[in-house]
């Protein structure tokens, strides 16, 4: 079984996640349909939308959620494959693979870390028309999020090793039909 | 023989990927073979990407438009907010390779990012773009028009038009739904971006202004110390004929283009006489707003200088390659070759 | 090793990546890493790993695709799929195959609200089989037909396929969902057929419905689909009448349907909050590879494995036709294993400069490169629409099952997709009309 303080701060996480996401969805669609209607209303567009929108809202509905996605194992794979192998040598590639998913987190964790502190110390922003919008705060939300799973993805690894979680098994259960394009 | 790797971020067919072909040329014969230029697709790096790209030695050197890195590049901020001084094309481009070679903070700025400034080109002059004639104040008063920057919102709403930001693939698809009255971007845009098809009217003179912070020739710091000293004498030479050419692919775009419109039935104007005048009365206006953008949104000290210093740049620029006259690439490479490029040293510049 | 061949080793590296049950976002990345440090070095490929990810996904026109999905799932949740479904039943249940027929036209609907042709299989499959099941369908029938139905809805606009083309090809989105209206209702068409040949040859598969259903019946079940197409009519009306552009439609759209699910009194808080976690989810695995294969996007072009293929086919720039040909079988091919956008992304950097020179119309290729990639979604061994249908159905479909269901449409696609080259009026019709 897997402790359940371990489970609690995992879904802690996704809960904190998710809502901030949630913000930058609702915020991108208001944002827009607001820019839409003075346009359209009082033939006065809000210049900064789509510097606010790309740089902000796209971020945080794009990154934040590739936690949930692992959370749930919600990404894209293919088992078809594997499913032909005998039990032993699946769980032993899936341990691997989870490792090696795990190093490319850590990798993008750095990366990502590396180039928001470059942001950070050039206070970078851009001019939208005659509006000075900052962006620094933004390049945050990637090593976040990228370190939020790679702890998990550790997490994960460990449990299947001390035997607390079953092959296969996740934090929470994934949906049906799961949408993929 | 090495290779030269250079990234053009837009798609083929664009001034920038003339102007590297034509330095490409250039650079081999100079060489004589020893440097390869081989140039890559946007699907390497994109326009935004190439900065970090050519930063990091991805590549040796790319495309770049300064514009988009204001909090990398302050200093080269200045004169491309002065943007709406540009009327003559090559005249911008040379005042900006001048001003930024010879200008201190500007090369630290770059080396900084471990890249070498080796000069600039410069978009056409830009005119309006439109569904509708906007020659006179009365026709442009509450007209929405894509604007490409600050410069250019600002001259709106002194004109009492709305300025719009509109990303590039989007402009056609506003303007021929009807969402914005047009655009104000250089005349060669008539075809590259299809506004040919829905544009019924074209104003040549009015608001002007370049893009000058166009960059195709800078290049890694690194990949630059690992050239002899020959190389970079050949590099720097080269290099003043890839923005010659670059400008002169833009300025004859914006030729062949308004002969097209024309030939399509498209009405092409001159702005009236007191559009105009009050234009220009905006654009010199706002020249003390660029020098308070200057100083507070980009950080800069002596802004007043500065503005003073590019002004006499182009009007000096202005006499030495007047419009009136035919030139070709080579003609313009030649003149930035002697004012600029060979005044450079190729032992410690960049280095 | 020289770069092509550091290319191709990267190409069966991924493979094996992907075979071993990677997530295909995280192989990509892998591979791309790996192979451009052996392409340029440790610290350029630190580089490109840097610049890619935060200036990929901030994208104006990208940002439609999670206002698109969202607008899906709020139409699926707040139960505005189900009215346009009934409608449908209502008045073509007594058709041989009615309600196979109800579920294509139930499809088509949908399509139109959602950006995405998965959602629109999982969405109609949880309506429409159960129904067709009650009714004795054939199993491999009706979730056959939804499947390959689904994919009308990546045609018919919004479609996030067009969209990631139209960033891709610089081109007009609005062109591009014009065109896809062309594709989408001859795909409806075409499907129909299917099942009305495929039921008057085997009456078995779907017996007849015989009760009787008033007209008035049928006046009233019109009100249930009314929503949708409110819905439909404001953001395509609005879009293709120059309220908004296409980029924003997508924001228009989701408040649109959250009013339309409050007006019609099925908006809560519990199908709110689900529609937008559900979207996040999306977005969350969707984007990670997307940013993947631009990733290897780049790899490839550096190691110039991508000149080297379009090296090979360009002998055929003056044989546009049969130059397609080969284009369509690589799709196929790439169909059956990969990932739509994934393979989209791969290749248009190779393909498009080739139909360019071959003067080929890039709006009708853009459409032909969407129907191409959705048959992908059906055929054998990775077909998304049918292990969604799948699971959906449960036990009573297996994935086989609606395989062999499904084999009839796929038949079908292939003539289609001659159809198209043939006739490619039914693509740029629309668009030229405008
Ligand atoms: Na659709
Ligand atoms: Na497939």
């Amino acid at each position: 079984m897997t402790p359940d303080w371990i489970t609690s701060l995992v879904r802690g996480a996704d809960r904190a996640l998710i809502a901030i996401a949630s913000l930058g969805l609702m915020a991108m669609m208001l944002h827009i349909c607001l820019d839409i209607g003075a346009s359209l209303l009082l033939n006065a567009p809000i210049a900064t939308t789509s510097a606010i929108v790309t740089n902000y809202y796209m971020i945080a509905v794009a990154f934040l959620p590739i936690y949930t996605a692992e959370v749930r194992n919600g990404h894209i794979g293919v088992n078809l494959v594997t499913a032909m192998l005998p039990p032993r040598i699946q769980n032993g590639l899936d341990l691997l693979m989870l490792t090696l998913t795990a190093g490319v987190y850590a990798l993008l964790t750095a990366q990502s870390w590396g180039q928001a502190m470059k942001k950070f110390v050039v206070n970078d922003f851009v001019v939208e028309q005659t509006t000075k919008i900052f962006l620094w705060p933004s390049y945050f939300m990637l090593p976040v999020t990228f370190a939020a799973v790679t702890l998990l993805m550790l997490v994960k690894v460990a449990l299947r090793l001390t035997y607390r979680m079953g092959p296969g098994e996740e934090f929470l259960p994934g949906r049906e039909g799961q949408d993929h394009v | 023989a090495r290779d030269v790797k250079i990234v053009v971020g837009v798609p083929p067919g664009s001034g920038a990927e003339y102007g590297v072909k034509a330095f490409g040329e250039e650079l081999k014969t100079r060489t004589n073979g020893e440097l390869n230029v081989r140039i890559y697709p946007p699907s390497l790096l994109d326009l935004k990407q190439t900065f970090g790209g050519m930063r990091d030695g991805i590549v040796d050197g790319g495309y770049l438009v300064l514009n988009y890195f204001p909090s990398d590049l302050p200093e080269a901020m200045l004169p491309i907010e002065l943007a709406m001084l540009g009327k003559n094309p090559y005249a911008m481009a040379g005042a900006m390779s001048e001003y930024i070679v010879t200008c201190e903070p500007c090369v630290a700025e770059r080396l900084k990012n471990n890249q070498v400034p080796l000069g600039n080109a410069s978009t056409g002059a830009y005119g309006i773009l439109g569904t509708s004639p906007m020659t006179t104040p009365e026709e442009l008063e509450g007209k929405k028009l894509r604007a490409a920057g600050g410069a250019w919102s600002r001259w709106a709403a002194a004109m009492g038009a709305v300025g719009v930001s509109l990303s590039g693939n989007e402009i056609f698809e506003a303007v021929s739904q009807g969402t914005i009255d047009g655009a104000m971007n250089a005349p060669s845009e008539l075809s590259s971006i299809r506004l040919i098809d829905v544009a019924t009217d074209v104003t040549t003179n009015m608001p002007g202004g370049t893009v000058h912070g166009l960059d195709v020739m800078s290049v890694n710091r690194d990949f630059w110390k690992s050239l002899s000293n020959e190389e970079r004498r050949a590099y720097l030479d080269a290099a003043a004929l890839g923005n010659a050419a670059t400008t002169w692919k833009f300025v004859t775009d914006v030729a062949d283009n308004l002969k097209m419109a024309k030939e399509k039935g498209i009405n092409v104007h001159e702005a009236s006489p007191e559009a105009l005048a009050k234009s220009n009365a905006a654009i010199e206006a706002d020249l003390a707003n660029i020098a308070k953008i200057a100083t507070e949104t980009h950080g800069l000290k002596d802004a007043d200088a500065k503005i003073a210093h590019f002004k006499d740049l182009v009007a000096k620029w202005e006499g030495l390659l007047p419009m009136d006259k035919e030139w070709t690439a080579e003609e313009v490479a030649e003149v930035y070759r002697s004012e600029i490029f060979s005044k450079l040293d190729e032992t410690k510049y960049g280095l | 090793m020289s770069d092509a061949m550091i290319g191709a080793v990267g190409i069966a590296g991924l493979l094996v990546l992907i075979a071993a049950n990677m997530h295909i976002g995280i192989a990509l990345m892998l591979v791309s890493y790996v192979g451009l440090i052996a392409l340029i070095g440790p610290d350029a490929a630190w580089g490109m790993l840097e610049v890619v990810p935060f200036s990929f996904i901030s994208n104006w026109t990208l940002s439609s695709v999670p206002m698109f999905v969202f607008m899906g799932y709020i139409c699926f949740h707040a139960n505005l799929t189900r009215g346009l479904f009934d409608a449908a039943r209502l008045w073509l249940a007594r058709l041989p195959g009615g309600l196979a027929i109800a579920s294509v036209f139930g499809c088509s609907g949908f399509a139109a609200v959602t950006g995405s042709s998965v959602a629109c299989a999982a969405a109609m499959g949880k309506v429409a089989v159960p129904e067709m099941m009650r009714n004795n369908y054939d199993g491999s029938l009706a979730a056959g037909t939804v499947a390959a139905a689904g994919t009308i809805g990546a045609l018919i606009p919004p479609s996030i396929l067009l969209i990631v083309f139209g960033v891709v090809a610089q081109v007009s989105i609005t062109d591009l969902f014009l065109g896809g209206i062309g594709a989408g209702v001859a795909t409806a068409i075409a499907y129909i057929a299917v099942i009305l040949l495929r039921v008057t040859l085997k009456p078995s598969l779907a017996p007849r419905i015989t009760e009787e259903v008033s007209w008035s019946d049928k006046f009233s079940a019109l009100k249930g689909a009314m929503p949708v197409l409110l819905l439909i009519i404001g953001v395509l009306g609005g879009l293709f009448g120059g309220l908004f552009t296409a980029t924003q439609a997508g924001a228009v759209g989701a408040l649109l349907a959250i009013c339309v699910a409050a007006f019609e009194r099925q908006l809560n808080w519990r199908v709110f909050q689900n529609s937008v976690t559900e979207t996040l989810s999306t977005c969350g695995s969707l984007f990670i590879v997307t940013i993947g294969a631009s990733m290897l996007t780049r790899f490839l072009t550096m190691s110039g494995v991508g000149f080297m293929i379009s090296d090979s086919v360009a002998f055929l720039n003056d044989q546009p036709a049969l130059l397609l040909i080969g284009i369509a079988l690589i799709y196929m091919l790439l169909g059956m294993f990969l990932e739509p956008i994934g393979a989209m992304l791969i290749t248009l950097p190779i393909f498009l400069p080739l139909v360019q020179t071959a003067g080929v119309d890039l709006i009708w290729f853009g459409v032909f490169v969407a129907k191409l990639l959705e048959i992908g979604m059906i055929t054998p061994p990775i077909g998304m629409n049918v292990f969604v249908l799948s699971s959906t159905v449960g036990k009573a479909a297996p994935t086989a099952m609606v395989f062999r269901g499904v084999l009839w449409f796929f038949v079908m696609d292939v003539f289609l997709l001659g159809l198209l080259i043939a006739v490619p009026g039914i693509v740029l019709a629309i668009p030229h009309a405008f």
